[in-house]
């Protein structure tokens, strides 16, 4: 055999496993899905409907408005205020995540006119009601967790990485583990499964359309599917502006106060 | 190499990289998709959207974009409207007093209602021009309409409809104030309501806005308290926020002195108010007496000509984990110390006020050249100070408040003022859903003068006391609610358990409220306002 053939073929074979070789640590890959923030929680402003449709198929919309900002990449401080329901309607939620301890977080309620401060150890729990907890949104369990690539795999017709994510503080979070597919080519996730303890299925999150805006990729539907109580929540961003401005000072007490 | 060979080994170079873009899966970096319909003409930061199909049924409802942009529009306004439609039907399981032993009504038998039907409408509408401008007005459109017992009804319903009836307006102007926000400092003028302390029954800490106690369980919570006439300064440095506020009016609590269930005057009052009152009352159309409870409750009144204004500080520093409020004001006790004259009383205890008229009253009153009591609003300085902090599912609150000077009622009703420290520690029980919550709060008062000897309306020099709401929502749509408050020495309680369904934006909420204490004690004075009620809430 010609011996340049063989080293050509040897070179590509090389390159080709390199190539392979090259797909992103998995904690590089968190890390790109943390910075890139597709669900505009860090870096934004966006406005988002939500629909809550229990096992009868009953509805309840929520509508927000929410503004975010990096602080200390990844950490964010959010502030999210409600149009919807009525009986929602100007209350404010103001979240600071923390990279050591509990994140901080607040509550205005417009009839009692003060901000209550709301226990960070609350991750379990459902966020005003709707099948995305705190923990799905502060995305502590991906910061902190253990990650490995398990594999690959298409969605429609997006090639994505399967990663999967363990949390180290267990008893800080309602999950055993995370599966996230993640797009390949701009680091959105598309699907999002996340399992109790007892490696059961509880939650599955589904991307059902994405947007570039101004050059970063936002989740603008979603739908999260609570298997244990048969409950799913429609997320839809009705506008996004990516935003690495908003000031600082939006992210007090004193503005939350603000109506 | 020769170039034959060399064409070769370029060509399956080319070949290798083209394997390892491919195993790459992509050739022009992270944010161009492959795929994307409009990725064959578009640079990197161009708009593109894309639908996951999965296999999966998407959304049954997507609403459709309305703006996606890289850049905010300056200067974004909005309006917002929110409030309530309220109605509410009170049924009083209390029974009327007795008449006179010839059935005629004996001015001695406090006024009992019945029947309480309450119609609100609550709109607040606000304007705001993003984080530099803000004006908010609201106002509370209200409608009582009352049927009074008839004396010597045998106990509930015995006589539904066949008493008085009156109905009253309540037309409120509630927040009405415009607010300039910079960066490190805002500016708020008019109307408002500004919450002090963190407790969620009554914080010692919450002075700048009168209460109003017509009705202590069945007001909806935005409506306990009076918006006040304010200027408000926020000073942002940084870590701690310095609050400046004044006021150039008094606003009093808001009471009834006679004539509804929760008034002042009640059955275990002295008869020597009963009377007075009741003989007055009758002087009056019952649908008039609403108009007399101002001239009642106050016959003299700080100034509003600026000349007795109001003022204080809140300095908030928030601290990891903990918040910490300390707060100085220098304004007025919100109940009124009233004092009876002497001369007044001597003369009424020659009148036989069972039988008295007003024309016999007038007669006994009339050499005193004036209105037989006083009622007169005191200085004070308050200073207080809050903390809040949370552990694990635990929300923690303490409040703690000293008062130069605080009023309260003698048995007899008159007026005793004392300093007093008050402090209310506050545990709740956070599940992240308003909907679930439990608060516990241990309340606590000390007054540094010891109480007349005949001893104090409601209070004594220590009174420890105990309240909160337990609130769990089932299915997004049944709620259950238990509120109430209470002490141990003396024994008294008012709880309020409710049972409510939610159906979108309306409510209907049906419940007890349950009076009951020891002699002396608040539940044993309004013993006789247990009641029944049904509340449908249509929120807007």
């Amino acid at each position: 055999m010609n011996p340049i053939f063989i080293a050509a073929l040897s070179l590509a074979l090389v390159a080709g496993s390199a190539a392979r070789a090259a797909a992103p640590a998995a904690s590089e890959i968190i890390g790109k899905v943390l910075d890139a923030d597709p669900w505009g929680l860090a870096g934004a402003e966006v406005d988002a409907r939500v629909i809550k449709r229990d096992k009868r198929n009953s509805t309840e919309e929520l509508a927000f408005h929410a503004i975010s900002r990096k602080y200390a990449p990844p950490l964010a401080k959010s502030l999210v205020r409600f149009s919807a329901p009525a009986d929602l309607a100007g209350s404010g939620f103001l979240q600071t995540q923390k990279d050591k301890g509990d994140d901080e977080r607040y509550l205005y309620l417009p009839e009692l006119k003060r901000a209550r401060r709301i226990a960070g150890s609350l991750r379990a729990n459902a966020f005003m009601g709707t099948d995305f907890s705190f923990a799905d949104m502060d995305r502590r369990d991906l910061r902190d967790g253990a990650s490995t690539v398990k594999g690959e795999e298409k969605i429609g017709k997006y090639a994505c990485w399967i990663v999967e994510t363990t949390p180290l503080k267990k008893g800080d979070s309602e999950y055993g583990r995370i599966v996230m597919w993640v797009r390949e080519d701009n680091f959105v996730p598309l699907r999002m499964q996340m399992f109790d303890k007892a490696q059961v299925l509880l939650k599955t999150l589904t991307t059902e359309e994405v947007r570039r805006v101004g050059g970063t990729w936002f989740i603008t539907r979603s739908k999260m599917v609570n298997h244990r109580e048969q409950h799913q929540t429609e997320l839809t961003l009705t506008k996004v502006q990516p935003k690495n401005d908003v000031p600082e000072d939006q992210f007090t007490v004193r503005n939350l106060e603000k109506q | 190499m020769t170039s034959g060979n060399g064409r070769v080994a370029a060509a399956l170079l080319s070949a290798a990289l083209g394997v390892a873009l491919a195993a790459r899966g992509d050739e022009r970096g992270p944010d161009v998709p492959p795929s994307s319909p409009a990725s064959g003409a578009d640079d990197a930061t161009s708009d593109v959207v894309e639908r996951i199909d999965d296999g999966n049924p998407t959304t049954s409802e997507s609403p459709k974009p309305q703006v996606f942009a890289a850049t905010a529009p300056a200067n974004e306004e909005r309006f917002s409207l929110r409030g309530f439609l309220l109605a509410q039907g009170i049924a009083g399981l209390g029974k009327a007093g007795d008449p006179l032993p010839n059935g005629a009504p004996s001015p001695l038998t406090v006024p009992y209602d019945g029947l309480h039907e309450r119609t609100q409408l609550f709109l607040e509408l606000k304007f705001a021009r993003k984080g530099a401008f803000e004006a908010v007005v609201s106002g509370l459109a209200g409608y009582d309409w009352y049927d009074r017992e008839v004396q010597g009804s045998s106990g509930p319903f015995d006589n539904l409809h066949a008493g008085q009836s009156r109905g009253t307006w309540d037309p409120q102007l509630r927040e009405a104030y415009a607010g300039v926000y910079w960066s490190r400092l805002d500016l708020r003028l008019g109307q408002q309501r500004l919450a002090w302390g963190r407790a969620d029954s009554r914080s010692p800490n919450d002075v700048l806005n009168a209460y109003d106690l017509r009705d202590p369980l069945l007001l909806e919570q935005e409506l306990t308290h009076l918006p006040t006439p304010l200027a408000r300064v926020d000073l942002d440095l940084g870590a701690v926020t310095l609050q400046l506020v004044g006021s150039p009016v008094f606003v009093p609590d808001r009471f009834d002195v006679y004539g509804s269930n929760w008034a002042l005057v009640q059955p275990g009052s002295p008869a020597l108010f009963r009377g007075l009152l009741g003989v007055a009352a009758r002087a009056v159309d019952p649908a008039e007496e609403e108009a007399l409870q101002p001239l009642l409750s106050a016959t003299t009144r700080p100034k509003g000509n600026l000349t007795e204004p109001t003022g204080g500080a809140r300095l908030a520093i928030a601290f990891p984990g903990v918040d910490f409020d300390a707060y100085y004001h220098y304004g007025f006790d919100g109940l009124p110390n009233l004092q009876f004259d002497p001369r007044a009383a001597a003369a009424l205890s020659q009148v036989n006020l069972a039988e008295a008229t007003p024309g016999s009253l007038l007669s006994a009153l009339g050499q005193l050249g004036g209105l037989p009591f006083t009622s007169t609003y005191v200085r004070r300085h308050h200073l207080g100070f809050d903390l809040q902090t949370t552990v694990g599912p635990f929300a923690l609150r303490l409040d703690a408040g000293h008062d130069s000077a605080k009023v309260f009622f003698n048995k007899d009703l008159t007026g005793f003022v004392s300093k007093a420290f008050e402090g209310v520690l506050s545990v709740e029980y956070q599940t992240g859903d308003i909907g679930k919550t439990i608060i516990v709060e241990l309340t606590g008062l000390h007054l540094s003068d010891p109480p007349p000897t005949g001893g104090l309306l409601f209070h004594k020099q220590d009174l420890l006391g105990l309240a909160g709401v337990a609130r769990w929502t089932f299915a997004d749509r049944l709620e259950l609610e238990l509120r109430g408050e209470g002490s141990a020495r003396p024994q008294s309680f008012l709880v309020r358990p409710q049972i409510a369904l939610k159906f979108e934006r309306f409510w209907i909420k049906a419940g007890a409220v349950l009076v009951a204490g020891a002699a002396g004690s608040l539940g044993d004075y309004y013993q006789r306002n247990d009641s029944l009620y049904v509340t449908l809430k249509q929120s807007l």
